[in-house]
Formats: C-alpha cells, sequence, structure tokens
C-alpha cells in the first residue's frame, strides 16, 4: 500500500463513485468536443459560402465599372472628336473674322466684327475647359516638370492680366518671399493655367481695389519644395456655403453669378485637379464682402545650377512687340484650303512670303528645293501627317533637317503640347488660330531679318 | 499518446494483477503524470513503455505477450465504448479496412493533435487481406492482438502471418490475414 494515501482512507464506494464521475466527464467532454467540431465545420461551410458570394459579386462589380471605364473612354473619346469637329469650322470663323479686321470698315462693321471675334473667342476657351477636364477624367492627362523661374512665369501671368485689371481701375502686384528659391523643377503649362485661373477669377470678382500674388516656398525632407502661391483680391468674396460648392464641375456661386460674371464654372475644378496632380491643392479662405485668398500648393524639385534658357520663345509673349516679319520664308503645310487661306491672310500683310504644301511629301520635295526660315505644319493630315513629317525633316540629315516647326492642330487638349515638342516640333498652336499669337510664335523662332530679304 | 490507452492499461492492469500490485507498479515506474490518466489528455509516449515492462515483470509475462493480450481487451472495449464503428461495417476484413479512412478520421475531428500510426490495406488474390501497421511507436504486438479481437468479434476464424520490415526508426510490419473457416 502506498505510504502517503494511507493515512486518509477513502471508502470503496466513494472511490467508485469519483471514478464513475470522472468517466463521465470524459464522455461528456468528447461529446462537447464532437459538437464543438460540428460548429466549426458549419461555420467553415458558411465562411466558403460567403467567401463564393463576396467573390461573385466582386466580380459583378468588377464588370460594372469595367462597364463604366468603357463608357468613360467612350465619352473621352466623343469629347475629343467633337472637339476636332467643332475647331474647324470656329477656325474658319475665327480666321475669317480676323482677316476682315485687316480691310477698310466702316467703324460700326468693325464693331460687328469685334463681337464676332470677342464670341469665337469664348467659345474657343468654353471648349479648352470642356476638353481638359473630359482629359483629366480619363486619367489621360500627364504633368511634366522642367527647370524654369516661376517667378519670371507668374509676372507673366500678372502681364497677361494688366490691361484688363487697369480698364477697371485694379492693381496687380507680385510679391516674392525670400524662401522660393530662383529655379525649380515644375509642370510651366499646368501652374500657369492655375495662376492664370485664379488671377483671372480675381479680377474678374473685384470691383475695386487689387489683387496681390504672393509667392512662397518651403523645403521638404525628401528635397523637394512645397511651393505656395497666394492669389489675394479685395472682392465681393463669398458665404462659406458658396466656397463649399465652389470647386465642383459646373457649378458657380449661383446662378445669378452665372448671368453676371459668364464662364463655364469649369476653371476651378479643373485647376484644382492639376494642384492634385502636382502633389498640392487649391484651397480657399473668403468672407462675403472683404475679398478671398486663393493658396494654390504644388511640389516642386530643385533645380540644378542654371542651364541656359530653352530656345523656343515663352508662351504668350506680349503680342505688341512683335517686331518685323518681313522677308520670312514660310513653309505652309496643311491640307485643308481654308486653313492655307487664313494663315496667308494672317502672315501676308506682314511680308511674310507664304509657300503652300497639301501633305508631308510635297512638303519635304519643297524643302528639298528651297530654303525656309520657318515650317506651319498641320498635324492631321491625308497620306504623311505632320508627326511621320517632323520627323522625316529631323533625321533627314539635310542642311534644313534643323529648320524651326510650328505644329498646328485642332487637338488643343491638355497634355498634347508636351507630345508635339517631344517629336521634334519647335513651338505649337492650336486652332483657332490667334493671328497675333501665331506672329508672335514666329518672330519667337525665326532669326533675325536676313539682310537679303531687307535689301528687297 | 492519448490517454484512452493509459487509462485502458491500468483497468486491464487491475483485473489481471490487482489494485494493489498496480500501485505499486506506478510508484516504481518514473511518470510525469505520477500514473493519474485521464481518457481525454495525451501523455508522452515513453511511459506506456516503462507501465507495459514493469506490468509484464509483475504478471511473469513477456511484454510481447502481454501487449497483445492489451490488444485484444482494447478491442473489447472499443466495440463497447464505440459501438457505431463496428455496427457499421459487416466482417473483420471491412471493418479494419476502415481503421484509416474511418476511425482515425473521426478521432483527428475530436483530438486534431493526435499522433496516430498510420495503416494501409490491401486485399491479396487469394482472398486474403494485408494489413500494414507504420508507426515509430513499435506497438506491432498490440496490433496483432486488435487484429485477432477484431476477427473474435465478428466470429471469424483466421491465420494470421507476421512480416517486420521495419527500417531506421520507423516500424513498418505487415499482417497478412487468411480466413481459415467460414
Amino acid at each position: 500500500m502506498s505510504d502517503d494515501a494511507a493515512g486518509e482512507m477513502v471508502s470503496r464506494a466513494r472511490f467508485l463513485r469519483e471514478r464513475a464521475a470522472r468517466l463521465e466527464a470524459e464522455r461528456l467532454l468528447e461529446v462537447k468536443s464532437r459538437e464543438l467540431y460540428d460548429a466549426f465545420r458549419r461555420l467553415e461551410a458558411d465562411a466558403r459560402k460567403l467567401d463564393a458570394a463576396v467573390a461573385a459579386r466582386t466580380a459583378d462589380l468588377s464588370a460594372a465599372l469595367e462597364r463604366a471605364e468603357e463608357g468613360t473612354r467612350a465619352k473621352a473619346r466623343f469629347v475629343a472628336n467633337m472637339s476636332h469637329e467643332i475647331r474647324t469650322p470656329l477656325n474658319g470663323v475665327l480666321g475669317m473674322a480676323q482677316a476682315l479686321l485687316a480691310d477698310d470698315l466702316t467703324p460700326a462693321q468693325r464693331e460687328k466684327l469685334a463681337i464676332i471675334v470677342d464670341s469665337g473667342q469664348s467659345l474657343t476657351a468654353i471648349l479648352n475647359d470642356v476638353l481638359d477636364l473630359s482629359k483629366i477624367e480619363a486619367g489621360k492627362l500627364e504633368v511634366v516638370p522642367v527647370p524654369g523661374d516661376l517667378w519670371a512665369q507668374v509676372d507673366r501671368s500678372r502681364q497677361l492680366f494688366l490691361p484688363g485689371a487697369s480698364e477697371k481701375g485694379l492693381t496687380i502686384s507680385v510679391l516674392r518671399d525670400i524662401s522660393l528659391p530662383p529655379r525649380l523643377v515644375f509642370d510651366p503649362v499646368r501652374v500657369r493655367q492655375c495662376v492664370d485661373n485664379l488671377v483671372a477669377n480675381a479680377v474678374k470678382f473685384t470691383p475695386s481695389g487689387g489683387v496681390e500674388i504672393r509667392l512662397s516656398a518651403q523645403p521638404l525632407e525628401d528635397g523637394d519644395h512645397l511651393v505656395r502661391i497666394d492669389v489675394a483680391d479685395t472682392g465681393i468674396g463669398m458665404s462659406e456655403e458658396a466656397q463649399t460648392r465652389l470647386f465642383e464641375a459646373f457649378t458657380q456661386v449661383d446662378n445669378e453669378s452665372t448671368r453676371r460674371f459668364g464662364g463655364t464654372g469649369l476653371g476651378l475644378a479643373i485647376s484644382r485637379q492639376l494642384a492634385r496632380m502636382m502633389g498640392g491643392d487649391i484651397a480657399l479662405e473668403s468672407r462675403e464682402g472683404e475679398g478671398s485668398t486663393f493658396t494654390l500648393t504644388f511640389r516642386a524639385g530643385a533645380a540644378a545650377a542654371q542651364r541656359p534658357a530653352a530656345p523656343s520663345a515663352p508662351a504668350g509673349e506680349a503680342a505688341g512687340s512683335v517686331r518685323s516679319l518681313r522677308g520670312t520664308r514660310a513653309l505652309l503645310v496643311d491640307d485643308n484650303a481654308i486653313n492655307r487661306q487664313i494663315i496667308k491672310l494672317f502672315l501676308a500683310p506682314h511680308g511674310i512670303v507664304i509657300v503652300e504644301a497639301v501633305d508631308g511629301r510635297t512638303a519635304l520635295d519643297t524643302l528639298a528645293k528651297q530654303a525656309f526660315d520657318i515650317v506651319l505644319l498641320d498635324v492631321h493630315m491625308p497620306g504623311m501627317d505632320g508627326c511621320e513629317t517632323i520627323r522625316r525633316i529631323r533625321e533627314s540629315g539635310a542642311p534644313w533637317a534643323q529648320v524651326p516647326v510650328i505644329a498646328l492642330t485642332a487637338d488643343a487638349m491638355l497634355g498634347d503640347r508636351e507630345r508635339y515638342l517631344a517629336l521634334g516640333m519647335d513651338d505649337y498652336i492650336s486652332k483657332p488660330i490667334d493671328r497675333r499669337e501665331l506672329l508672335s510664335r514666329i518672330a519667337g523662332l525665326v532669326p533675325d531679318i536676313p539682310p537679303l530679304a531687307v535689301a528687297k | 499518446m492519448k490517454g484512452v490507452v493509459f487509462v485502458e492499461l491500468l483497468e486491464m492492469a487491475d483485473k489481471a494483477v490487482g489494485e494493489e500490485a498496480v500501485d505499486r507498479v506506478i510508484a516504481r515506474c518514473p511518470l510525469s503524470s505520477g500514473g493519474a490518466y485521464t481518457a481525454v489528455g495525451t501523455y508522452p509516449a515513453e511511459e506506456l513503455g516503462h507501465l507495459v515492462t514493469a506490468f509484464s515483470e509483475a504478471a511473469g509475462a513477456p511484454p510481447e505477450a502481454l501487449q497483445r493480450s492489451f490488444g485484444h481487451w482494447m478491442l473489447t472495449r472499443f466495440a463497447e465504448t464505440y459501438p457505431a464503428f463496428f455496427q457499421a461495417q459487416p466482417d473483420a476484413f471491412t471493418m479494419l479496412e476502415s481503421v484509416e479512412g474511418e476511425v482515425h478520421t473521426e478521432v483527428r475531428k475530436l483530438y486534431p493533435d493526435a499522433e496516430l500510426p498510420k495503416f494501409e490495406t490491401e486485399r491479396l488474390a487469394c482472398g486474403a487481406l494485408r494489413m500494414t501497421y507504420i508507426s515509430p511507436r513499435r506497438l506491432a504486438d498490440f496490433c496483432h492482438g486488435l487484429i485477432e479481437a477484431c476477427l473474435a468479434h465478428y466470429g471469424e476464424k483466421a491465420d494470421i502471418q507476421r512480416t517486420d520490415r521495419s527500417s531506421g526508426m520507423l516500424g513498418i510490419v505487415d499482417f497478412v490475414i487468411r480466413r481459415t473457416a467460414a
């Protein structure tokens, strides 16, 4: 008998009772384990059913999403096509109207014609807005940062709006904080678009006082800078409720504003999307009756040591400063006779000598035979199109391989500009072509007046 | 090793050598459990070895014989506790064939961590059944006893030929079972 257990004896009956209890507990435990196992299996089966349901629902949603995306792509294609279709006749209307302005007209005729040109230009602006937004929504817009001087760029916006502001008795000033590096890497086209939009709005909604543009930058940990551009006005301001709706596409403060101030209501929506694509945003602080301050922020890279300025002329150069182009030899390549007619009407009065070509092949033949100072090249042409033509010009190895070329096209959607410059074009003008813009671009690319031409 | 094996071994020993002898054996063996086992627990397999050796000494019988008797005992107890398995099978061969696929599957439902031996079965051309026991535990005699008792449970008579094909750590033993009389 075991010694330690000997001290306290239990009765046989008690031992058997305890033993029976243990056996019962074991049996119960097995029953419960089995129930637990079955419950777990049911749960697993439910989970599998749930997984299957989720998978089926996900597949449905993917299919729906795919259909929706296809719809969006179809819409973007439609808008792009419509753009081309609308621009071509608009180009004819605006071009001929501008050409007529150069004729002898009575003051009353001149006034009517000015209204036609004005209205046509408004239509172009609206068309551009709709196209930009559709391109952003289709995800087809790319940001292309290059080194540049932000202050100089913003000052060009100031110069653009100064005449209109002066008429209303407003001032526009640009203040540059010391924190802004002299050169930064940013997308000049998109930044310009945002700043122009903010300044245009500020001028539009300010009856008296002025607009102040303040530039500053804050270095970020990764070496980039967060650029901040405040556009502050002393205008009519807006209520908090109006501020919340302001950035939505096709929304303006109210219908009364639309009647009084015009516009599509797309500008801010586009600008904000652009700012966000550049790693920033547009914010607004405003009080009704006291004015508004719009703040544009975006990321800009630090520029390396200063490089020589790009050879192409800056966009939107003051139109009044166009120097004499008399004697300039231009090759005009466009399959559309009306377009050629318009450009001839624009350029001939300035003494520019024009040779016409109806497609790329004719253009190459003509280039081989005589010298030109500039080529105006339509992009969409039957046969050899503009893209193929520029490629052959640049790869020709001929003396004229580096002749300045300006692309002309109706596809004025954002992002196309970079595409054409990458193809080897020196500049780019979208139709409908503005007479003064065309002259300014040509002046930016053509070397000084050839002595022989002056002799003539 | 599942606790039910220990519980049943002690139960059989109680009957065979008496409770006092069992208490003495337990006191002598190095058992981490102290000899207190429950059917739903899991215990080190070496403890079974200690107990079998000690009981065979106490009973004056070789350990192989004790293992085989224990196989008989165990099968009878299984038939009492889990009669459904036996009712589901018409004869000993189908019962033996169902151990791996059905009985062990049910055991794993209750004890997912159970380390069970593996059984392979094959019907031979002569109408015999070959059952192969594969386990690192080396309890072929216990198995032998279980097979004998299973045949007895179904009232069948058979001749069992045993071939040890063990290699290294792994015990592999073939049992070829031939029915001798209908």
